[in-house]
């Protein structure tokens, strides 16, 4: 307690005074502005609206009059006691056509932060607060509304830039809204209430007042966008991951209660807000169909191209519409206008959110604000649609437009103008259809009857019948909207199901989770018989999961079994994720009739569900002769099982095979043997546990004593005390030493003392420190025996690093180390006119080359835990573009004291089990039955839910005192680099230049195997080779010294190897750019390619991995590779970022 | 636990005598806290009912504090946010006890009648743990019993909401009736509704004469509504602002120095009850 004191005491008084002496206000000049930006070639950017026009705009809509209304909030983030909420929502409109703004009206006042707006219903929809409200009835003299209702209730606002945001009409006439991850919102309906817990994505149909979750999960949604054949997606502004697939139902990443998530389509593209799709005639045909959102952190109105892939796409970024360096330039919202221009809302603030940086934190601005306006050089405006007061005939000719803006605009008028005016031409208008386009219109009037709640049954099929796959797959979500209004919905999904599009596949599969009967999962299962990609393997999941209430009785019951196909049986089962499903699995793995994968799955899945009695009959009756690593697999899972869950009581007898498998001749059998031994208690394997355990660098030595201490009591204690007492090589010792302290941490406390004080200081020693922080006891006893000893200050200091990356570091067991080590306490603390002194070197003096040199030591560990545009660990935020987002004392104070403020997401838990095991990370999933923690090693750990005693909010995993080895120069030099990411050279440009990489790290086996096989042998996957992760700097180069040099042999030239896998979704040509090709040999899967500035590949689908010898002394530059594409080729290549250090 | 039973007893007896008759009949200085869900939560935004009440009970006054929550039931379903259920429901009886309450008017029902005849029990049980987790404030109980469903376009089953619904009600009747607490039913009122669940100005104007046994000459005093209005929302900024994450939440060690903020709207809301007061005395008094 006293130390949260001190902490919050030491972290108020320098932040806020810095923060307001710091203050950084740039000349608002709209002008000043503009001429910062930098846009494609051939594109210009107008300023079409600014303050005092409007101010802080945070969501903006077009009208069907071409209006832009704007919600905009100067009381964000938190009204102040007395302060009015003042808060409006404007339009703006260009009413000579100049392409500016010449008109604003005032159409509502007093809101309370309102962060969403979409025009529709005779009015407009507004976020405010708790509500979601409905405006209308504007005053003819001054335009401002006069009737106000309150549309729904019950939105939570735990956080001001989480509450009820993006207002967006679907292609359907469906409202979708959002709210983010801290938020709680209870709404009642006429159809009962309904709640979510985090973030997700709403659908509301006012006309029905049907409210449904569409989706959950990303962190700050701020961007929802359909294109032209309802396809969605959706953009966090917090997240990582760029576009996401906004699958009907999914759970994306941080979704409360997830049983899996689906990640998104830009793995290390963080932080986008606003979502538009591009269209119509006035943007060049390469701009047609694009993913427009915003990088407000970076100053970027960024570009995504999607292409088809498989079921889903492959999205890449491409240069941006705007960039900028522009401190205040903060795009947040993005549409096509009625001209056919991009227009970009501009939230105009030096500061971003309120999460990191004082509420009244003064350098906020509250009074500017802007829309830009983007238009296409040389080429002719769209002609604005006149839609308003048009008859529904022209309304109906509007959906033939090919601007997206006049077909949404003219549906949402046709709606409002309502079924007796519409029905009778609609038909009429659709009959007539014909041509190429016949099917996309066919859809647009297909979306009409849905808007207006009128069931087009021979539309519909004609929808799903046709010849264009996207039309096809469009017409899938209809007939899920229709449901049980159609004769025969079941019939209509049955042929798509069957598809020979996966997109079509994939929203029947969707589609049929909205049937509650056993004939949907039997339709749906169907889609097995094709190809599974990762999603619709996942949608078929998500359907087979929410309609295991209706099949899996069925089921267990014996009354259905997916017809008798077994493929189907078992994903479903693994799908439904219930425990009720061992029983029929058990029977399905007994059959040896079956494929030996799917058997094998089916042991796993029991090994991973069933109770202690299935768990031996896993073990008893497996298949433990099938080759490679079949059987290591099952055994896997049930060492897992047998670690994480309660499985009820084992009987040792029923696994008396492991006295023959811990003497097996495969060494992961007869390792995973061993520590199933010590699992299930198995007395009588203890003798030849201890025999291996004590085998002198033996690989079984490890599995040996781990079993020893699962199997535990005194005999353990007792063996492995007597271990230490005897004269054991010391290897051995660190063994027994981590195993007592498990086992019985008071008597391991003296123990591991006196061991550490003789031991010689190697990486490994961190063991014994993990051990002893794993228990809950564990510092207060190893502080204790550290009393008066002396340890070596290295071995000290892998204490100390060990302590300090736990998630509440013990003072205590820090203060015994750095005593026993005569460590001294070189700590930064910065304080009042030193600190201001600093803040103020860092620009005078930092040097942000340097900088970089200083974050990519290894031993300073940034690259381990942040990725910079993807290339790094995940285990802290992203940092590309903090330096345009983060003031200069809050990046300092984000070193010096890593916990005073923590990014949302990455705050840590401490999980103390029902055991006393103890564990810290960040929370990735929680299902009802089990946590997943990502831990400081990136290390993802699940635990039983039903274990867990007790859980505590922890601190940051960043450890205090990272920069406490750094001189005053370097510390200077770092964060100067950090306050330059984003910015200039060092902005991360999209594209494919290669940033994650795998260097060869020189070992003795290498030397031997190069000296055997000659160099080649670097491209090959041979196993005795060690690769460790590396990354490029910011600018893509990956410098000498950054990775390993050496001579493999004495007439060898010195060089470096590097390689990075690659992942080919679809198979053809694409090509590597070296822009220095000298110094360098290039083998593709082990064939050698000629370096050249350009090196053709063709690639087959799958991964593939290319690897690089650079010859450092030849080359005038670091090593720069990029991969590109072939102009016409449809080849899908993607640079996959390696994560770990084994080989691909 | 007999002895707080007798002293509510004997606090209902000799304090008011009228209760069965005319739950909403106030005295000076009564402190009432309303619960509920939307019904509740949105009247602070409209004003009428409680333009009705301050009329109706002119000259005398008292304070009121509404503490509805959307989509709320007897459970504190809706006031978890970060926590488990059972704190939500913790945080709804804590909240009502620090407000030191002399009446406690309680409308739940509508929420939980989704469940049907299944949730009744549970509703019943639920319903009387909330009474006896408040009964220490000794403030006088009134059970509001919520409005019926009114048709509406999508909603095809009002009939059989309204006969789950009439069962939820009968259960709040038949406790206040065991308890002898007071009991307003809302069943009879005529439609008014403006999305066949929820009330707006004018709903919430037709429904408040049948908070009174009596017939009460209806009230429009747009000065005093805009007044309670506005102190209503000063005490909605004080016990649910935003941003609690930061300001009291498991962030707080970032912005919760932002929280000192919150407290000061107490004077503020003070003050907008002294204005309150003054109104009143120019009503027509009884």
């Amino acid at each position: 307690m006293t130390r949260w004191l001190l902490l919050l005491a030491l972290l108020t008084t320098p932040a806020v005074a810095v923060a307001q002496r710091d203050a950084k206000i740039p000349d608002p000049d709209p002008e000043v502005e503009r001429k910062t930006f930098i846009v494609p070639e051939g594109f210009e950017v107008n300023l079409f609206a600014a303050d005092p026009m409007l101010a802080k705009p945070i969501q903006m809509n077009f009208d069907p009059a071409g209006r832009l209304w704007v919600a905009a909030s100067e009381v964000y983030p938190q009204i102040k006691p007395g302060q009015p909420s003042i808060d409006r929502v404007l339009v703006l409109e260009d009413t000579d056509g100049d392409g500016k703004a010449d008109k604003t009206t005032v159409f509502a006042d007093g809101l309370l932060i309102p962060t969403g707006v979409v025009p529709g219903d005779g009015g407009v929809y507004v976020a405010d607060s708790t509500d979601l409200v409905h405006f209308s009835d504007p005053d003819p003299a001054t335009g401002k509304a006069r009737k106000k209702r309150i549309v729904l209730s019950g939105f939570g606002t735990e956080d001001t830039h989480h509450i009820l945001h993006t207002l967006r009409w679907g292609p359907e006439g469906a409202l979708y809204m959002s709210q983010s991850i801290y938020i709680h919102s209870h709404i009642e309906t006429p159809h009962g209430v309904k709640r979510l817990n985090a973030g997700g994505v709403w659908q509301y149909r006012p006309a029905t007042q049907q409210l449904e979750v569409f989706a959950k999960g990303l962190v700050n949604s701020w961007g929802t966008a359909f294109d032209q054949y309802g396809r969605s997606f959706w953009t966090d502004g917090a997240g990582g991951d760029g576009i996401n697939i906004l699958m009907p139902g999914v759970y994306a990443a941080t979704a409360a209660n997830a049983p899996r998530i689906l990640g998104g389509l830009n793995p290390g593209s963080p932080k986008h807000c606003g979502l538009t799709v591009l269209s119509g005639r006035h943007l060049p045909d390469e701009y047609q169909g694009n993913l427009i959102t915003n990088d407000f952190r970076g100053h970027r109105v960024c570009r995504f191209v999607l292409k088809d892939d498989g079921s889903g796409y492959v999205s890449q970024e491409k240069q941006e519409i705007i960039k900028s360096n522009h401190p205040a330039f903060r795009p947040i919202d993005v549409a096509v206008g009625p001209d056919g221009a991009i227009y970009v809302a501009d939230w105009y603030n030096p500061i971003i959110q309120h999460g990191e940086v004082d509420f009244r934190d003064e350098r906020r601005d509250k009074t500017h604000g802007r829309i830009w306006r983007i238009t296409a050089k040389n080429r002719p405006l769209a002609e604005k649609p006149k839609l308003v007061d048009a008859p529904v005939g022209e309304l109906l000719n509007a959906l033939k437009a090919p601007e997206q803006y006049t077909r949404q605009m003219a549906k949402q008028l046709l709606k409002e103008r309502g079924v007796k005016a519409v029905l009778p031409e609609l038909g009429a208008w659709t009959a007539a259809l014909s041509g190429p386009t016949a099917d996309a219109l066919r859809l647009e009037a297909l979306w009409v009857f849905q808007s207006l709640d009128t069931v087009a049954p021979a539309l519909l099929d004609q929808v799903l019948t046709s010849a264009d796959p996207k039309v096809r797959q469009a017409g899938c979500r209809v007939v899920a909207a229709w449901g049980d209004k159609l004769a025969n919905p079941l019939a209509l999904l049955a042929p798509r199901v069957n598809d020979d599009h996966p997109q079509v596949r994939l929203e029947a599969v969707r589609a049929l989770a909205a049937f509650p009967q056993v004939g949907a999962a039997t339709l749906a299962a169907q889609a097995l018989d094709k190809p599974l990609d990762k999603w619709l393997d996942y949608a078929l999941f998500l359907t087979l999961r929410e309609l295991a209430p209706v099949w899996l009785p069925q089921v267990q019951a014996g009354a259905f079994d997916f017809g008798g196909n077994v493929s189907h049986l078992v994903f479903a089962l693994q799908a439904s994720g219930s425990g009720d499903v061992v029983k029929p699995l058990l029977a399905l793995a007994r059959n040896a009739k079956l494929p030996p994968a799917q058997r094998q799955s089916a042991w796993k899945t029991v090994a991973k569900l069933g109770n202690a009695a299935e768990l031996a009959a896993v073990f008893n009756e497996g298949n433990q002769a099938e080759p490679a690593g079949y059987w290591p697999e099952v055994m896997t899972s049930l060492e897992d099982s047998l670690r994480t869950r309660k499985v009820g009581a084992v009987n040792a007898k029923a696994w008396a095979g492991l006295t023959a498998a811990v003497a097996d001749a495969r060494p992961a059998v007869r390792q995973s043997a061993l520590r199933l031994a010590g699992l299930t208690k198995s007395e009588e394997v203890r003798a030849a546990l201890e025999t291996a355990s004590v085998s002198v660098n033996s690989p079984d030595a490890a599995a040996a004593a781990e079993g020893l201490v699962s199997m535990g009591g005194p005999k353990s204690v007792a063996f492995f005390r007597k271990l230490l007492a005897d004269e054991t090589p010391a290897a051995d010792r660190k063994l027994a030493v981590v195993a007592l302290a498990t086992l019985d941490t008071a008597a391991a406390a003296p123990l591991a003392a006196t061991y550490l004080a003789t031991a010689p200081t190697a990486p490994g020693l961190a063991d014994i420190f993990g051990a002893f922080l794993s228990r809950k006891s564990g510092a207060a006893e190893l502080t204790k025996a550290l009393a008066g000893k002396k340890l070596p200050a290295d071995t000290a200091k892998l204490g100390v690093q060990a302590a300090k990356a736990t998630a509440q570091p013990d003072a205590k067991l820090i203060d015994a180390l750095t005593l026993a080590g005569s460590l001294g306490a070189a700590k930064w603390d910065l304080k009042g006119d030193e600190l201001n002194k600093f803040l103020g070197d860092v620009a005078k003096l930092g040097d942000p080359a340097r900088g970089e040199a200083i974050y990519r030591r290894d031993s300073m560990n940034c690259l381990k835990c942040h990725a910079i545009a993807g290339a790094g660990g995940q285990v802290g935020p992203d940092m590309s573009s903090i330096g345009a987002s983060a003031p200069v004392d809050y990046l300092l104070e984000s070193m010096l004291l890593p916990n005073a403020k923590i990014k949302e997401g990455y705050n840590s838990f401490i999980v103390t089990t029902a055991d006393d095991r103890v564990f810290n990370g960040i929370k990735v999933r929680e299902t009802k039955t089990e946590l997943v923690l990502r831990d400081n090693e990136n290390r993802e750990t699940t635990i039983a839910v039903a274990d867990i005693a007790e859980r505590r909010n922890g601190l940051s995993l960043m450890p205090a005192g990272l920069v406490d080895g750094l001189t005053r120069q370097e510390l200077l030099d770092l964060t100067r680099f950090l306050t330059e990411l984003g910015k200039g050279q060092y902005a991360a440009t999209p594209g494919k230049v290669v940033r994650g990489w795998q260097a060869l790290t020189p070992t003795p086996a290498m030397y031997e195997i190069l000296n055997r096989q000659r160099l080649a042998a670097v491209a090959t996957s041979e196993p005795g080779l060690l690769w460790n992760v590396a990354y490029s700097q910011v600018s893509g180069d990956l410098p000498a010294g950054g990775v390993p040099e050496f001579n493999w042999n004495r007439d060898a030239p010195k060089l470096s190897v590097v390689r990075f896998p690659l992942e080919v979704t679809a198979a053809g040509a694409a090509k590597l750019t070296l822009p220095e090709h000298a110094g360098l040999t290039v083998w593709l899967d082990g064939v050698p390619l000629e370096a050249a500035e350009s090196v053709p590949l063709t690639l087959t689908a799958g991964p593939h991995t290319v690897t690089v010898a650079v010859e450092w002394a030849k080359r005038s530059r670091p090593l720069r590779v990029e991969l590109d594409e072939v102009p016409g080729s449809p080849s899908l290549a993607q640079q996959r970022c390696p994560l770990g250090s084994p080989p691909p | 636990m007999l002895r707080v039973a007798l002293a509510f007893g004997l606090a209902l007896l000799f304090a008011f005598p009228a209760v069965a008759d005319e739950p909403f009949r106030f005295d000076d200085g009564d402190r009432v806290v309303l619960l509920g869900g939307t019904l509740i939560e949105r009247e602070q935004k409209y004003g009428r009912w409680e333009e009705a009440l301050v009329a109706y009970n002119a000259p005398r006054n008292f304070t009121v504090r509404n503490l509805g929550w959307s989509g709320d039931t007897v459970f504190g379903e809706s006031r978890a946010s970060f926590d488990a259920p059972a704190k939500g429901y913790e945080r709804l009886v804590t909240l009502t006890k620090s407000l030191n309450p002399t009446v406690i008017v309680i409308c739940y029902g509508v929420n939980e009648s989704f469940d049907g005849d299944a949730g009744l029990e549970r509703f019943r049980k639920g319903l009387a743990k909330l009474l006896d987790d408040v009964a220490p404030t000794k403030a006088r109980v009134v059970l509001l019993s919520p409005p019926p469903f009114e048709p509406t376009p999508g909603a095809t089953n009002v009939a059989a909401r309204n006969a789950d619904l009439a069962k939820y009600t009968a259960v709040m009747q038949e406790t206040a009736t065991s308890r002898k607490l007071g009991f307003r039913s809302l069943a009879a009122a005529p439609p008014a509704t403006e999305n066949g669940l929820h009330l707006n100005d004018t709903g919430y104007r037709v429904l408040a004469p049948l908070l009174f046994s009596t017939t009460v000459a209806p009230v429009d005093a747009p000065a005093l509504r805009a007044k309670i209005v506005e102190k209503n929302q000063l005490f909605f900024h004080r016990w649910r602002p935003q941003n609690e994450t930061y300001l009291f939440g498991f962030r707080k060690h970032e912005q919760g120095k932002n929280g000192a903020e919150i407290p000061q709207f107490d004077p503020l809301v003070v003050k907008a009850e002294a204005e309150i007061a003054v109104m009143v005395k120019a009503l027509p008094q009884k």
